[in-house]
């Protein structure tokens, strides 16, 4: 996925401005990192160069450049190949804690360790509270509740490993014992 | 699993070895055992041969009254069989999970009835048989003990003989004479459960039918209108599975129509016969015990059929009663509610029962007239019905199906205990 | 500090022979949301069959709004529970031959009220947790969902100074579960009772105020700061 895909995305249901492209991409993704104007004007200008879009109008007031984008056909192609594509899984699936629990067990035994894990499963737990509560005010958009289920899913995978890391490391405390 | 399932390979699927098994194949065989003998001492009865019969029992031996005799055995096999069709019912809710199981494993209907049919039949015609072996062994035992009855057929009684003419001790000394009443019995009684256990496969997925009914009809009008917790629970459960109790009620009920009319006809035959006839030929008193022996033996055949199916109800609700006792409902709201499902539909039954038989064997008698205590008399006043024995049989049926609900609900101790809550499914 | 309305001190309990509880204190106060959770077999349901009164746990202290549980009779417990306790189970929490009315005037009836005004309360909160459709449903038809809702309102109903509620979103899909544990807590909140949350589904904990996390038959210790203790309870 690249920054033009989302652009193209946004620019299937009209033409727009690169301010209003910033604005509604924030807006529709806040779980995602808020998008720097040179980054969209930069996606724009490649698309612009692979004839995916096209400049409608260009309107100069006094002030900064506000020339609206257009959507071609060949870019319509593109958008659609690329939605109907299954997201490519990770190979390799980074886990910072799992990095840790092994270290603390090289390094400190296996009480710390437990007790580490005792720790990031109340952090976790801390957040997702704070992630349930904030679901359920009053005025959230559809696109906070799904970016807050997804953060809870994992959430709870982590907490699920959690769990059987510390299962196994007792059971592991057993055998040695 | 392959296309045709070997009954040897049926009998090893069938069998587990849970407590309510168990349960179910001794209930089983004891009560193939009774409604067996029943069943052939009927059909015994029937196949006697016309004069050649010398029994002790005068009704019997007597060509014109032995149908009538046949009729009473067959009337008290009817409890025998309800308790036999109630231990057969036994633990069937794991029953058709383990059939619904072996489907999903392959099993087809064929094969599914061939393993329930295997389960079925196995104790019921081990019973069944022992049944006809153990009533064999009772009539010649008997046989050899006891002499004819003084009088009868010319032969007289010896010097030094009793005269017993108690109920308990009035037995038929006939021994079957033909070869066929033991097969039909055990035969009947084997391929009925064979027949029922065969159907029952059908039934797996959706749960039996809600055939209407009178007393589902009422319990489901008049329960919107209770206030007491243990009226609406018994109220619903009646409305819920109408015959674990409706049908026990019936039973009860035919035993009070017997009761009071056999009270009525001894009354009135005994005024019309005359005092001092009567109790010198003992075929009377005799024909009258017998009915009420029969009688009895029918209402203990029916409390047990009555406890069966009871204990089973209360065993199957566990959970729901667990965790009603656990969110505070008292223990004895449900051994009421238990009670009350059983009286509700007995009481109406056994007055009707009484009313019926009563009504009945008055107008089919008629009352004579007469001094009570004396003679008949043609202008005299009518002779008194037996209200205070009718009562009493009234009451002593309510008392019986009363006790039977509060010995299933001891059970309620077992399944109302914390640990009853973490049963899954 | 007001006094707790439920806690237990030292409670030491098995199932079966084997241990379930190995020493637990906790205190609920009032209006509170707390979360039981631990992995299966971790005594969590045993615990709350303890808070309730309806187990006498083999060592230890529960006291029900100051009331100690043990030093009073089945009867009394029981009764207990009738006044300032809601339950509500994974399965089987109704009776299913009675309508949703009914079963949630059951305890109403259960105290002697007249049957008029038992059923119009059931009936406010069957709608309150907008399940007025099966009021005059028989529990046995209705939906997993619509059961758990019912049965909520069954605990509820006698105002309770607390709901204790056991796995009650176990037999429902993440859906059903998110609908249930919110109206759950936000029920419970808006009647002034606190609940004890029993579950082994962190997102269902998640609704909770504060979360208890049993391992092993104890109390995890999850202050950082408190090393040696948690080495302590580790250990054991």
């Amino acid at each position: 996925m690249t920054t033009g895909h989302v652009l193209l995305g946004l620019l299937s249901r009209g033409q727009q401005h690169g301010y209003d492209l910033k604005r509604q991409h924030d807006s529709l993704f806040p779980a995602a990192k808020e998008l720097a104007f040179g980054q969209v004007y930069a996606a724009l200008g490649r698309l612009r160069d692979r004839g995916l879009v096209e400049e409608a109008a260009r309107e100069r007031v006094d002030g900064p450049d506000r020339t609206a984008y257009r959507i071609t056909p060949a870019g319509r192609e593109e958008l659609a190949t690329w939605l109907a594509r299954v997201e490519p899984l990770p190979v390799r699936a980074a886990n910072p804690v799992a990095t840790k629990v092994t270290l603390l067990l090289l390094a400190e035994g296996v009480q710390r360790t437990v007790e580490h894990l005792v720790r990031e499963r109340s952090a976790r737990v801390d957040r997702m509270r704070e992630l349930t509560a904030a679901k359920h005010m009053p005025g959230t958009t559809l696109q906070e509740v799904l970016a807050a289920d997804h953060a809870l899913a994992h959430l709870d995978a982590d907490l699920r490993w959690i769990d059987s890391a510390r299962r196994r490391i007792h059971d592991l405390e057993g055998e040695i014992a | 699993m392959s296309a045709t399932l070997g009954w040897a390979d049926a009998l090893w699927l069938a069998r587990r070895r849970t407590p309510n098994d168990r349960l179910r194949y001794w209930g089983s065989l004891l009560s193939s055992a009774i409604t067996a003998a029943l069943l052939c001492t009927a059909a015994g009865l029937l196949a006697l041969q016309q004069g050649s019969v010398i029994s002790r029992i005068q009704v019997v031996a007597d060509d014109g009254t032995r149908g009538g005799v046949a009729f009473a055995v067959l009337l008290v096999a009817l409890p025998a069989l309800h308790l036999t069709g109630q231990t057969w019912k036994l633990g069937s809710i794991e029953r058709r999970d383990r059939m619904r199981q072996l489907r999903d494993a392959g099993a087809g209907t064929d094969q599914l009835r061939r393993v329930a049919v295997a389960d079925t039949v196995i104790p019921v015609a081990v019973g069944a048989t022992l049944g006809m072996i153990l009533l064999g062994l009772t009539i010649a035992v008997l046989n050899m003990s006891r002499q004819p009855a003084p009088g009868y057929h010319g032969v007289a009684l010896p010097a030094g003989a009793v005269d017993i003419s108690a109920a308990m001790a009035v037995v038929p000394n006939v021994v079957t004479a033909s070869w066929w009443p033991p097969l039909l019995a055990v035969g009947s009684v084997t391929a009925g459960a064979a027949a029922a256990a065969a159907r029952s496969v059908r039934h797996l997925d959706h749960p039996s039918h809600r055939r209407p009914s009178l007393a589902r009809f009422v319990a489901g009008r008049v329960a919107p209108r209770t206030a007491r917790p243990d009226l609406l629970l018994a109220l619903r459960r009646i409305a819920d599975e109408p015959r674990t109790t409706t049908r026990p009620a019936l039973l009860l009920g035919l035993a009070a129509v017997v009761a009071t009319a056999s009270t009525w006809l001894n009354r009135q035959a005994r005024f019309v016969i005359g005092e001092e006839q009567w109790t010198a030929d003992d075929y009377y008193s005799q024909a009258y015990n017998l009915v009420w022996l029969a009688t009895a033996v029918g209402i203990g055949l029916c409390a047990l059929g009555l406890v069966v199916a009871l204990s089973d109800a209360v065993v199957r609700r566990r959970r729901t009663d667990a965790a009603a006792v656990a969110a505070g409902v008292p223990a004895t709201t449900l051994r009421r509610a238990l009670t009350l499902q059983t009286l509700l539909p007995a009481i109406p039954a056994i007055l009707l029962g009484l009313a019926i038989g009563g009504a009945t064997s008055v107008a089919f008698t008629g009352r004579s007239r007469g001094d009570w205590l004396g003679d008949p008399a043609a202008n005299g006043p009518l002779i008194p019905l037996p209200w205070g024995l009718w009562a009493i049989w009234g009451v002593a049926l309510i008392v019986v199906a009363t006790l039977a609900a509060l010995i299933a609900s001891t059970a309620l101790t077992r399944t109302t205990q914390p640990d009853q809550l973490r049963v899954p499914a | 500090m007001t006094e707790p309305v439920l806690s237990c001190r030292g409670v030491i309990h098995d199932y079966d022979e084997t241990p379930a509880l190995l020493g637990v204190d906790l205190d609920v106060h009032e209006g509170e949301v707390v979360a039981i959770t631990g992995p299966s077999g971790s005594g969590k349901s045993t615990l709350l069959l303890c808070l309730a009164g309806v187990i006498v746990p083999r060592e230890g202290s529960v006291l029900l709004g100051g009331v100690d549980l043990r030093a009073v009779g089945e009867r009394n417990r029981a009764a207990l529970r009738r006044q300032s306790v809601g339950i509500v189970f994974q399965y089987g929490t109704l009776v299913p031959e009675l309508t949703g009315e009914e079963n949630v005037a059951l305890p109403l009836l259960l105290s002697g009220r007249p049957r008029a005004e038992a059923l119009k309360t059931a009936s406010q909160w069957l709608e309150r947790l907008g399940v007025e459709s099966v009021a005059r449903t028989t529990a046995s038809r209705m939906s997993g969902g619509q059961r758990q809702r019912v049965a909520l309102a069954r605990a509820l109903v006698a105002t309770p100074r607390v709901v204790l509620a056991d796995e009650p979103t176990g037999a429902l899909d993440s859906v059903a579960s998110d609908l249930v544990a919110g109206e759950l807590v936000s029920a419970a909140r808006n009647a002034g009772a606190a609940v004890v949350l029993v579950t082994h589904d962190a997102r269902v904990a998640a609704f909770a105020d504060r979360e208890v996390h049993l391992w092993d038959g104890r109390v995890d210790d999850t202050d950082p700061s408190i090393g040696a203790a948690a080495d302590q309870q580790v250990l054991q």
